[in-house]
């Protein structure tokens, strides 16, 4: 038989149970009763699932590997550069590498900072070159000016190479995000497609304007053969169809005005549809106004 | 005869001099329009650096306010769960606070006591009735201490699930925080790239394209003057200049900005793509979370009850075997009485056991029963969730750059129609001007 004083300590140990957050078993039992399972165990993941993975963060995280101090001397002779644009470029690169030696910088923030020293780095150079295409332009009109036309650097070209600097800087960055490197790798092709297309294009019309000079008639007429087939297979892939191979210069480029002035006779077809309905039906409208207006006065 | 021989040196000289001196001014004007581009060039590059930089900073101080806000929240929600928490079990820091939950015992436990002594009283001189009298009272107490117990383990599991109520909703909100952090510095970082690209391949090529043919023309001026039999040719040759510059400029000024916004809008799609997953996987978090809150109360509360049963359980059967004592007149009706009372205690204990499976069974491999059965569903739903917001946001992602790409391409092709259009009538008026030079 059991003590029959269990009510005093079963309260002690209630309290004693909150305020120390314990589970405790009170009861003694008698031995036929089955044993006490254990508590079940929270459970925060299952061998059953594949989570799916947190996303990438966003493309411009820290490089591990970018040493930010290893830089070219250039970046340190910021009084001595030779115009505004370097000038200004250097002084966002020294500010960068100012903000990049901050220790407590988030990795968001310092992610972006590489990036942007990166990209000033590409900046100063395109700059050089430029600078340095302009310099090769001076010479060459210094020493005939009538040849500007082959010598004049190209700046849809500049443009255009421009584009692909930028989208191969931004590639060779080791921390950007697959699906913002495959949208670049996507833009990247993209232009290099177009430079290479621009490159050909003007290319053949210089070359006709060489052949012309030479006044080699057979020159000429193969030039402007090669420039018409271009023309037209460019002019076909932008309409969807096929222009026969052998179309003369002329020929091709009376297609090419009907395709930039299309959108234009579109535009005044517009416009005289305009001025008809309102011829038409201006007068009447006018009239119903008038009659209603007289009969309302009265 | 005296003048001519002053005259005579000055002429040549001049005719030396004067035109390196034009040709000299034609540089300087080519070098300073130059500069004025790469000023210009800086100009607009460094303004748009620092409305990133301050862009980008806005971002970041929003997402720290946000996380801090977040805190002071959940802090404050953990204090009401905690307040929650003591009116069932007692404050400790307060003497002799018991809760609610202490209070109902120790009036139980008062009330069985009453109840006693009323019964002895009843009772008078029989003894049977004086034992099942004390059988009650011990009885009372145990199950109301019984009650107690359970009383604060609920209590406090309710406050566990509280807490980790508010934990799943901070975390929701500091990983929306994020979520609207990378949407904000990536407009920061899409306006930045198109500004500059506007600037550094559209702008400056152009503005030095501008001071490339004044330098051609100002040379071809030069040429002029220098060789008078030059000076049709030389007129063709700015005409054309002129002309290549304005198709050029054309084609630049349609591409240009048509190339500036297609960079923004293909980053602004990766950027969207982002957001919108961290956003969904914000709600994955929570739901997960949870998901794993409700298990954890779920199991404890199904503990709660097993523990309580079997402790019943057990006061029963002493109150079981106690009145058996009260009753029995001989050995063998007490050892009947007893064994009766534990085939009963045990039958309801193994009830409670099968009770408590049903609920929970979480042996080392495969989990069962209906708690992990409810978790098991929601992990299952918040991961398919996941899975599909994600793949949505991918096609959305690659359909926004094909749009954007598709934008870029028409007015690529417009523009370059027209450029070889204008190239054409360029070329077309040079040769006309050559003719007319060599017939004249």
């Amino acid at each position: 038989m059991k003590s029959s004083q269990l009510p005093s300590w079963k309260l002690g140990v209630f309290l004693t149970a909150w305020q120390l957050a314990l589970m405790v078993n009170v009861n003694a039992h008698a031995d036929q009763v089955p044993d006490k399972p254990q508590p079940p165990v929270r459970i925060t993941s299952s061998p059953d699932f594949q989570l799916p993975p947190p996303p990438k963060p966003w493309f411009l995280q820290a490089d591990t590997n970018l040493d930010i101090l290893s830089t070219n001397e250039e970046e340190f002779k910021v009084g001595a550069a030779p115009d505004a644009m370097e000038i200004g470029v250097l002084n966002r690169i020294k500010e960068i590498k100012s903000n990049l030696l901050q220790p407590n910088a988030d990795p968001n923030s310092r992610g972006m900072l590489e990036h942007l020293l990166k990209d000033l780095r590409g900046q100063l150079a395109d700059h050089h070159a430029m600078v340095q295409s302009n310099q090769a332009f001076a010479e060459a009109i210094r020493s005939n000016p009538r040849t500007a036309w082959t010598n004049m650097p190209d700046p849809i070209e500049q443009s255009l190479v421009l584009d692909v600097k930028r989208n191969e800087r931004m590639l060779a960055d080791p921390a950007l995000d697959p699906n913002t490197r495959s949208m670049f790798e996507r833009m990247l092709e993209d232009s290099k497609q177009r430079l290479a297309d621009h490159k050909t294009n003007l290319e053949l019309w210089i070359n006709l304007r060489l052949a012309r000079q030479t006044k080699d008639v057979e020159q000429t007429t193969r030039a402007e053969k090669e420039l018409a087939d271009y023309l037209a297979a460019r002019l076909g892939k932008i309409q969807g169809k096929t222009y026969p191979q052998g179309m003369s210069l002329n020929a091709i480029m009376e297609e090419y005005q009907k395709q930039e002035k299309g959108s234009h006779w579109l535009d005044s077809r517009k416009v005289i549809r305009m001025v008809i309905l309102t011829v038409l039906l201006l007068p009447p409208l006018v009239m119903v106004f008038m009659a209603i207006k007289r009969r309302a006065s009265r | 005869m005296k003048l001519k021989s002053i005259f005579a040196p000055i002429a040549i000289g001049a005719f030396l001099v004067v035109p390196q001196l034009m040709h000299a001014s034609c540089y300087s004007t080519y070098t300073n329009a130059t500069t004025a581009c790469s000023t210009a060039q800086n100009n607009t590059d460094t303004a748009a650096y620092n409305t990133y930089s301050a862009n980008y900073q806005n971002a970041q101080n929003t997402y720290n306010s946000t996380v801090a806000q977040d805190a002071v929240a959940q802090a404050l929600t953990q204090a009401t769960c905690l307040s929650t928490l003591y009116t069932f079990t007692g404050n400790p820091q307060v003497f002799n606070d018991v809760g609610s939950c202490g209070s109902a015992v120790v009036a139980a436990d008062q009330t069985a006591d009453n109840n006693y002594s009323q019964a002895i009283t009843a009772c008078g001189t029989n003894d049977q009735c004086k034992c099942r009298a004390v059988v009650a009272r011990d009885y009372s107490k145990a199950s109301a201490a019984d009650v107690g117990v359970k009383c604060g383990n609920d209590a406090q599991n309710v406050y566990n699930q509280c807490v980790n109520n508010s934990t799943a909703v901070q975390n929701r909100s500091d990983r929306n925080a994020n979520a609207t952090f990378i949407n904000s510095s990536g407009v920061a970082y899409a306006t930045y790239a198109k500004t500059i690209a506007t600037s550094d391949n559209y702008t400056a090529p152009v503005c030095n394209q501008n001071a490339s043919t004044a330098y051609a023309n100002c040379s071809l001026d030069v040429d002029c003057g220098q060789t008078p039999a030059n000076c049709c040719a030389d007129g063709c040759a700015k005409t054309d200049n002129s002309d290549c510059f304005a198709a050029y400029t054309a084609y630049m000024n349609s591409v240009g900005p048509a190339y500036a916004q297609y960079q923004y809008d293909s980053i602004m799609c990766g950027v969207t793509q982002n957001h919108d997953d961290y956003a969904s996987y914000a709600q994955y978090g929570y739901d997960i979370d949870m998901a794993n809150a409700t298990y954890d109360y779920n199991r404890t509360v199904a503990w709660n009850i097993y523990q309580y049963t079997t402790s019943i359980d057990a006061d029963q059967h002493t109150r079981d075997v106690s009145l058996c004592a009260c009753n029995s007149t001989n050995d063998s009706q007490y050892n009947s009485c007893v064994a009766t009372a534990n085939a009963t205690q045990v039958a309801n204990d193994n009830n409670a056991l099968a009770a408590y499976n049903q609920k929970n069974n979480v042996p080392p491999t495969t989990p069962t029963g209906d708690n992990w059965n409810t978790w098991n569903q929601a992990y299952t739903n918040a991961v398919n969730s996941l899975n599909a917001a994600y793949a949505t946001h991918l096609l959305t992602e690659q359909t926004c750059a094909q749009n954007t790409s598709n934008t870029y391409d028409a007015i690529c092709n417009s523009a370059g129609t027209a450029y070889n259009n204008a190239f054409n009538a360029a070329d077309q008026k040079y040769q006309n001007c050559l003719k007319g030079c060599n017939q004249g």
